[in-house]
């Protein structure tokens, strides 16, 4: 069990410091900016009364993240949804060149799906898939219920599914990857 | 309950999301009918494919001096409470500083007496005779070939002085036990640009005082507070009234504000001087302007404002006890801010104040009346005409109105 505050805050550090920044990337396009607004989510959490974030520490930083990357859209008036191509580019980015080299395809073709999709539908699915939070988690950060969680994400990937080149999900179980 | 093949339930089963007790009733109709079983495979097949497409695989990294300044940041307190311990000089010490300053000032009079500047009005009295006419600093701005700097009229409180030299300085020094203040924030001036009211209004209904952020819905309001001092075209202005929250303490508003609106956004050095000996503590209660993590004194948003609201605790009496130093495009203008506390408080001021305090109530609950709040918005918008602050305003009387409504409900 972590003891003192500083501990507390590198641990969530080391867990979810790079899936932040991941995160607020697919908002803000913009590494360099998505590491000053996970630079203020953190501080922002040693700031806080650790007893009372320690229990849901993964869902108030994703939260605090996810207001803070829309906070700066709304003041710049950018329009939030990503663009196809900028969401392939996100994800690619994040990757090593050797799986890079074996995924783009694929990649591309997951994306051109998402980039279809509603915005609100696009968003839990990547909260759940990309940053691997729970439905109750997807529900804090983004306030919507557990229920609509559910719905969205049925939803989504239904319709994704109908976007997707049928042969993707024959040819490239998890297990080919 | 039955399912069907569209039910979310299903999806939620694949993802373990569900009770035992939901995936019970899903298993069971998996079971018993071979297309759940199908449709399930293909939803795990989807999901599967998603995950390794979309979960990160090079890992991201803040870097060190980002995470330095995180655990900096941490290591001051949240009340970024600065104590000066400034009684342990000696009797002597004392003496000397005294002296020192004594002969800083004759020096400084000296050179002002030269350049034709304005006594500040906290001094007058002592050289009354010598200053007496003198014109405003403007004009030995231009006739020294000092930078464009002018003085405005000021609050009462805050002496509108300018000094835009080091020779000028010196004519209202602080003391030896000078401190700057650098301390980095996270607080935020929780004001509005133009709140998205339904979201607000959704968020106070869930109730969910805790996960209310009002600066994520909200930009600033333009704090129009009259130039006290004005360099290259940016205005500077202090306001020093009191603090609500507790009576032994000031509160100091800075505003710095760019007057051109020429699209162009300056880039500034602005700096807040403190004078240890009469200060005991100050904290930077909120900032409207904030980059990262820390009030932004290094530029200004073209046309708009930058207002930090600082709480103090100084020494019980009317001297200066802190100076904004400014430099623009290389010039420099020095705003001492003095101790005495005006009767009446400027709109601007009020605004910030009562915006703070909501601010700390919608922190916790208990440290604000929210219908004290409530009346103090009231009175400001019968006088505040500036568009944003009138939305930050009425933030507070629709949080009254909601909470009325749930107490009814009750």
């Amino acid at each position: 069990m972590v003891t003192t505050r500083e501990e507390f805050v590198k641990e969530a550090l080391k867990q979810y410091e790079s899936s932040l920044i991941g995160y607020a990337v697919t908002y803000l396009h913009d590494v360099d900016r998505a590491r000053d607004v996970v630079q203020d989510t953190f501080i922002r959490l040693y700031q806080q009364d650790v007893e009372k974030v320690r229990e849901g520490v993964k869902a108030w930083l994703f939260t605090v993240c996810r207001n803070r990357s829309l906070d700066i859209l709304r003041k710049e008036k950018r329009v939030v949804a990503l663009k196809e191509e900028k969401l392939a580019q996100v994800a690619t980015t994040r990757r090593s060149p050797a799986e890079r080299i074996d995924i783009e395809e694929r990649l591309n073709q997951v994306h051109e799906g998402l980039a279809k999709l509603s915005e609100n539908q696009r968003e839990v699915i990547l909260l759940k898939f990309e940053q691997g939070l729970s439905y109750q988690e997807i529900a804090e950060v983004t306030n919507l219920s557990e229920g609509n969680v559910g719905f969205l994400l049925h939803n989504g990937l239904k319709r994704l599914r109908g976007f997707l080149p049928k042969d993707l999900l024959q040819n490239l179980s998890p297990q080919s990857v | 309950m039955k399912i069907t093949q569209n039910d979310p339930r299903l999806t939620a089963y694949a993802l373990g999301e569900l009770s035992d007790a939901e995936s019970a009733v899903v298993k069971e109709a998996i079971e018993s009918d071979s297309s759940f079983a199908a449709e399930l495979g293909t939803i795990q097949d989807l999901a599967g494919l998603l995950s390794s497409s979309l979960a990160s695989g090079e890992a991201l990294s803040l870097g060190d001096e980002r995470r330095e300044e995180i655990f900096q940041s941490g290591k001051r307190p949240d009340t970024e409470v600065i104590l000066i311990e400034n009684r342990r000089r000696s009797r002597f010490q004392s003496f000397a500083a005294i002296a020192g300053v004594a002969a800083v000032v004759c020096v400084g009079f000296f050179f002002l007496s030269k350049l034709n500047v304005d006594a500040p009005a906290g001094v007058s009295g002592l050289v009354e005779n010598d200053l007496s006419d003198q014109k405003p600093a403007s004009r030995a701005s231009a006739s020294s070939g000092a930078p464009d700097v002018k003085v405005g009229e000021g609050s009462s409180s805050v002496s509108p002085e300018v000094v835009a030299q080091e020779n000028w300085k010196a004519a209202y020094p602080l003391s030896d036990e000078l401190i700057t203040v650098t301390q980095r924030t996270s607080a935020r001036m929780p004001v509005v640009g133009k709140v998205d009211l339904p979201i607000f209004q959704r968020n106070l209904e869930v109730g969910i005082q805790s996960t209310l952020r009002i600066e994520e819905f909200v930009n600033s309001p333009q704090y129009r507070s009259k130039s006290q001092v004005e360099l290259e075209g940016v205005s500077v202005s202090a306001e020093l009234g009191a603090c609500p929250w507790a009576s032994e303490k000031r509160l100091v508003m800075i505003v710095l504000r760019d007057l051109k609106a020429d699209g162009i956004s300056p880039q500034i050095d602005a700096r807040l001087l403190l004078d240890a000996p009469n200060i005991t503590s100050i904290k930077l209660v909120a900032s409207s302007t904030v980059r990262g993590n820390q009030p932004e004194f290094h530029t200004l948003p073209d046309g708009q404002s930058n207002a930090l609201l600082y709480e103090v605790e100084i020494e019980p009496r009317e001297d200066r006890f802190a100076a904004v130093d400014l430099m623009v495009n290389d010039r420099s203008a020095y705003l001492p801010i003095m101790g005495g506390v005006p009767s009446e408080s400027t709109s601007e001021f009020r605004i910030a104040v009562v915006l703070a305090r909501f601010a700390k109530w919608h922190a916790d609950s208990t440290s604000e009346n929210l219908f004290e709040l409530e009346q103090a918005a009231r009175i400001l918008l019968t006088e505040v005409t500036e568009e944003q602050a009138r939305y930050a305003l009425d933030l507070i009387l629709i949080s009254v109105e909601k909470m009325k409504v749930e107490k009814a409900k009750r």
